[in-house]
């Protein structure tokens, strides 16, 4: 590493830090925090020990029947077998943000009479962000209206499907539990490599190389305004329903009973295999790639259920040893895109050219440097 | 009462910034832009990409000195903007738009765009694929 790259990460780390974006600094309240809509946000800045109590397994399994059961099921189209029917192109787009907000510590659930203000405000601040400079990375001014414009919820209100605080439904305080050590320091890793000038595409994260792209699923959470790729189309049968994620990658779930693949096999978004718990879909994943800490015990559990024409609504229980100290449950509701036929194909690596540009970005940077040292 | 509706408005204000995130993006903006080099550029389109992950306009755009030069502007991908209502029609070559954006940090005639309208203001969007999509081109803030 040059050393001015050291200085720049160390740089990074303090004001992130203090900006409240990412990072291993110290201590910012809750409340000040942004909300954000998925599992690879910027770590969050206070820097939570495990306790004892917070650590292994859920004092109870979260109960996925009284959850789903609080919602008004309305006509809910079906298959010829019966079954509640799934098809369609579906959005994660919601408002609900996936850990509750310090403003509303307190309670649950919002109260319906600022469900439109919520929404009207925050398409306001869509609009807003594109005009507004910030100062992530140090040092260079940057706004976080990339391409905002072109973003869910610019063009259209996000909306605020259920009243949900969270989409962290377990534990109850609607926070994730702790990343461990090992993915504190990847996820710390990742943020370096991101905000540094790049050196080379092997040091690009996954994402800018098109190789995995950022919170998309299997596990799926709402995306929220600012989001891009947040559709999915399911595409059902009695012995196979596919998931089709509109970023880079399907997912087949097995309906017939077939076995599981045996330990050995190891894949990137796991095994699924699901049935019908009466007209809840249940997906349980195994077989995932290795994690954090290089163990695969990662065990996923979704479950989907439609609700009516337009909302479907998702669950999922993740037990990730390696990432999290605890188990958690996530919950929220999706809507029915009526309008779109078909999905539009995300070759990501067709083009990708904005790898190239960040490179020849950073080597013009350096070149600029090297002009004002030699003044 | 007024005060009431005034403090629910601050408390909605902090739970809202900032929305999104740096890392959440598929490659910071910074890597590829400069926000110390917005530029305002009106010109004809004369190709649009609609390539993954992101679409590409380009816009010939007459100088001072009449030169004309050809630049590339970064969109978003195909399946966000067929959400947000823009088609196939909605840029036929020999449109002129008028493009805010920030150039890109290694000189080249590129930039990022901020925002893009038609030169009298109206949107090149209906609004797409929402229960209440809204039908206005909403303010500008130049």
């Amino acid at each position: 590493m040059r050393p001015t790259n050291f200085a720049f990460w160390l740089g990074s780390v303090a004001i992130a830090g203090l900006s409240g974006t990412a990072s291993t600094a110290q201590q910012a309240p809750k409340s000040e925090t942004a909300p954000c809509f998925n599992l690879s946000c910027p770590i969050e800045p206070v820097a939570k020990a495990p306790t004892k109590s917070e650590t292994g397994a859920p004092d109870k399994p979260y109960d996925w029947k009284a959850s789903f059961a609080k919602y008004k099921v309305g006509k809910v189209p079906r298959t010829p077998d019966g079954k509640p029917d799934l098809h369609g192109i579906w959005s994660r787009s919601i408002l609900t943000p996936l850990e509750r907000p310090g403003s509303e510590s307190d309670k649950a659930e919002y109260d319906a009479s600022v469900r439109a203000e919520l929404e009207d405000a925050a398409q306001q601040r869509q609009f807003d962000l594109r005009t507004e400079p910030t100062n992530t990375p140090p040092g260079e001014k940057t706004t976080d209206a990339y391409n905002t414009f072109w973003r869910d919820g610019f063009w259209y209100k996000v909306p605020m499907t259920s009243l949900h605080t969270s989409q962290v439904v377990d534990p109850p305080n609607g926070q994730l539990p702790p990343l461990t050590p090992a993915a504190r320091e990847q996820r710390a890793r990742a943020d370096y490599l991101l905000n540094r000038p790049a050196t080379g595409p092997e040091d690009r994260p996954p994402s800018s190389r098109c190789v995995r792209p950022i919170g998309v699923g299997p596990p799926f959470t709402g995306s929220g305004p600012g989001g891009q790729e947040s559709t999915l189309q399911i595409i059902q049968s009695p012995k196979a329903v596919i998931v089709r994620v509109e970023a880079l990658r399907s997912q087949l779930i097995y309906l017939d009973g077939r076995p599981r693949p045996p330990a050995s096999v190891h894949l990137e978004t796991g095994a699924a295999r699901g049935h019908w718990d009466g007209d809840t879909l249940v997906v349980e994943y195994t077989n995932f790639a290795a994690d954090a800490d290089g163990t695969a015990r990662k065990r996923l559990t979704e479950r989907w259920k439609r609700l009516d024409y337009m909302h479907l609504v998702y669950g999922f229980t993740m037990d990730d040893p390696a990432t999290r100290t605890k188990p958690y449950s996530v919950e929220f509701v999706m809507w029915l895109l009526t309008d779109q036929e078909q999905l539009v194909e995300y070759a990501c690596h067709e083009g990708n050219v904005g790898l190239e540009f960040t490179l020849s970005g950073a080597r013009a940077k350096e070149r600029e440097e090297e002009e004002q040292q030699q003044k | 009462m007024k005060h009431r509706k005034l403090l629910m408005f601050m408390l909605i204000a902090m739970a809202l910034i900032p929305l999104a995130p740096p890392a959440s993006a598929h490659h910071s903006f910074a890597a590829e832009y400069d926000a110390n080099r917005p530029v305002t550029l009106t010109g004809s389109v004369t190709k649009m990409a609609w390539i993954n992950p992101h679409s590409w306009i380009y816009i010939d755009v007459k100088k001072p000195d009449g030169n004309v030069e050809n630049w590339a502007v970064e969109a978003g991908p195909p399946g966000t903007l067929i959400r947000a209502g823009f088609t196939k029609e909605s840029l036929a070559p020999g449109t002129v738009i008028l493009v805010n954006g920030y150039r890109a940090k290694d000189g080249a005639l590129r930039a990022n765009g901020r925002d893009i309208t038609l030169p009298d203001g109206r949107s090149l969007f209906v609004g797409g694929s929402s229960p209440d999509a809204p039908k206005d081109f909403p303010a500008t803030n130049k």
